[in-house]
């Protein structure tokens, strides 16, 4: 029988939504002076594995959220070791506000995108549910982030979308920040109706996207 | 129901079981309608009547309250020989490693619920869109603690790939019958298909289950119709295209048919008619 390899047992600890076995491997890795990025991005390649298994049909929501959580855990590793070995670099960090919309108390969708959004290198600021128009500009004032996050679940609550990017609008903000939009009803065409700047099918392209579009 | 209320200018948010004491005549004219339309059984206004989402939707009433005169209203408007169902939905709470919930705090909350409709005399309880099995199992088990009434229980199913899961990934066939055997009358699916992909769901379920099947179909996925400023909310599928497409299911002898969200009396009216003509 072969021993596994590093990255395997990374990979695994994350399908297998194992938080303690990738909290260790990671403070394992970090401790055989592999690179604090380089350890961050096999949790990365195995998340997007989940990401596939999800597509295929095969994972469903309680094997993303474990499988997230163990790179969560991951990261509370990774993260100081990073910050220590990057302390200087020029690349500023970006900020990304995130939430669900008013009237709306579906977290599952938003909180993977938060967790996906981390992992990718974000500061994440996630206000959570039935959040108001006011409060998310609010928010992106305060933070000065640079992504907007707006979830809805229910076709009656999506509408609330189109308010926060007329908020933004009205407080100047809006060439400020970029906006994705996601959830179960939402198309790409509401998307661009509402003049979003995005949206995606899922938490791990929806975090492709948002580094697409913030040049990270 | 929910679509009905809507319609009657229930607010994004608000609980609409309050209506069932705010508005009690809005609530008994939907009911009148559907039994007018056709139906053999009409679901109660207490979806979300549980501890849970009435404490979410910060409603004013208890689940006894609620319950008691969603169950009222529409026993008074119930033909002889037609049924009133007591409709509990979930509660919104997840198992780990999505949330917190355990089946003994479930049972506890569906058996509350199942006794303020038991007790206020509906013929029947009608546990649906349930996403997770261990939540329905509850919801039977909760139920049957504290009542004798047929369980007609009903899940949540999507497409995928590989066939049909509900979100948490319970598959279809193996789900169902875990229900038959925790003590359900009837089971099936409701929500998220629409009468299509429904009636390929049942033609499933028909082939391999010996037990009383049940289909709620949405009426198509809604859409979001703009004109100018204002939005509506817009379910593609009229009475007849979603009878039309149920035609088989009601062929294949499923036994009980209804319409989830985006239908309307009228779609319930045409699966009247069809049923006429399709057992003629």
């Amino acid at each position: 029988m072969s021993t596994k390899t590093v990255e395997e047992r990374i990979r695994d600890a994350v399908l297998d939504g194992d938080a303690d076995l990738a909290r260790e491997l990671a403070g394992e890795a970090l401790k055989s002076e592999t690179p604090p990025r380089q350890i961050l991005n096999l949790y990365i390649a195995g998340i997007r594995e989940v990401g596939r298994l999800w597509e295929e049909g095969e994972f469903f929501l309680p094997e993303l959220v474990s499988g997230a959580e163990a790179v969560m855990a991951a990261l509370d590793v990774i993260n100081p070791a990073m910050s220590e070995s990057e302390s200087g670099a020029d690349s500023e960090e970006q900020v990304a506000v995130i939430g669900t919309v008013q009237g709306d108390v579906h977290d599952i969708g938003k909180s993977l995108v938060s967790n996906m959004l981390m992992a990718r290198g974000f500061e994440v600021i996630d206000l959570g549910t039935d959040v108001s128009a006011d409060k998310f500009v609010d928010a992106v004032e305060e933070h000065r982030a640079t992504l907007l996050g707006l979830s809805a679940l229910l076709t009656t609550t999506m509408l609330a979308q189109k308010s926060v990017i007329e908020k933004l609008a009205e407080r100047g903000l809006r060439e400020k920040v970029r906006v994705l939009v996601g959830g179960a009803p939402v198309t790409a065409k509401w998307a661009e109706e509402i003049g979003a700047d995005g949206t995606a099918e899922d938490a791990f392209s929806a975090a492709d996207l948002a580094c697409k579009i913030v040049g990270l | 129901m929910g679509s009905q209320l809507l319609a009657a200018g229930l607010a994004a948010g608000e609980a609409p079981e309050e209506w069932n004491l705010d508005r009690p005549d809005v609530v008994s004219g939907i009911h009148r309608a559907y039994f007018d339309a056709g139906s053999d059984v009409v679901q109660t206004n207490t979806f979300g009547g549980n501890r849970v989402r009435l404490a979410e939707t910060k409603c004013l009433y208890s689940v006894e309250e609620v319950c008691r005169a969603g169950a009222t209203i529409a026993k008074e408007v119930q033909p002889d020989d037609r049924m009133v169902a007591g409709d509990m939905g979930p509660t919104g709470l997840s198992f780990p490693p999505l949330g917190q919930a355990d089946e003994k705090e479930l049972e506890d909350i569906f058996a509350e619920q199942a006794a303020a409709l038991a007790g206020a005399g509906v013929d029947l309880l009608s546990i649906e869109t349930m996403s997770d099995i261990r939540e329905a199992v509850a919801a039977i088990t909760g139920a049957k603690s504290v009542c004798d009434l047929p369980l007609v229980v009903s899940m949540t199913f999507r497409k995928t790939r590989r066939g049909h899961f509900t979100i948490m990934g319970d598959p279809l066939l193996p789900s169902l019958q875990s229900l038959l055997d925790s003590g359900a009358s009837a089971v099936g699916a409701n929500c998220t298909l629409s009468s299509n992909d429904m009636c390929a769901l049942a033609q499933e379920v028909n082939n391999s289950s010996a037990g009383i099947i049940i289909i709620q179909p949405n009426a198509g996925e809604p859409q979001i119709v703009t004109d100018g400023d204002s939005h509506e909310i817009h379910y593609p599928e009229g009475p007849d295209e979603f009878a039309s497409n149920l035609r088989p299911a009601i062929q294949a002898g499923v036994d009980i048919i209804g319409g989830c969200c985006g239908t309307e009396p009228g779609h319930i009216s045409a699966l009247a008619r069809m049923r006429e003509k399709t057992t003629q």
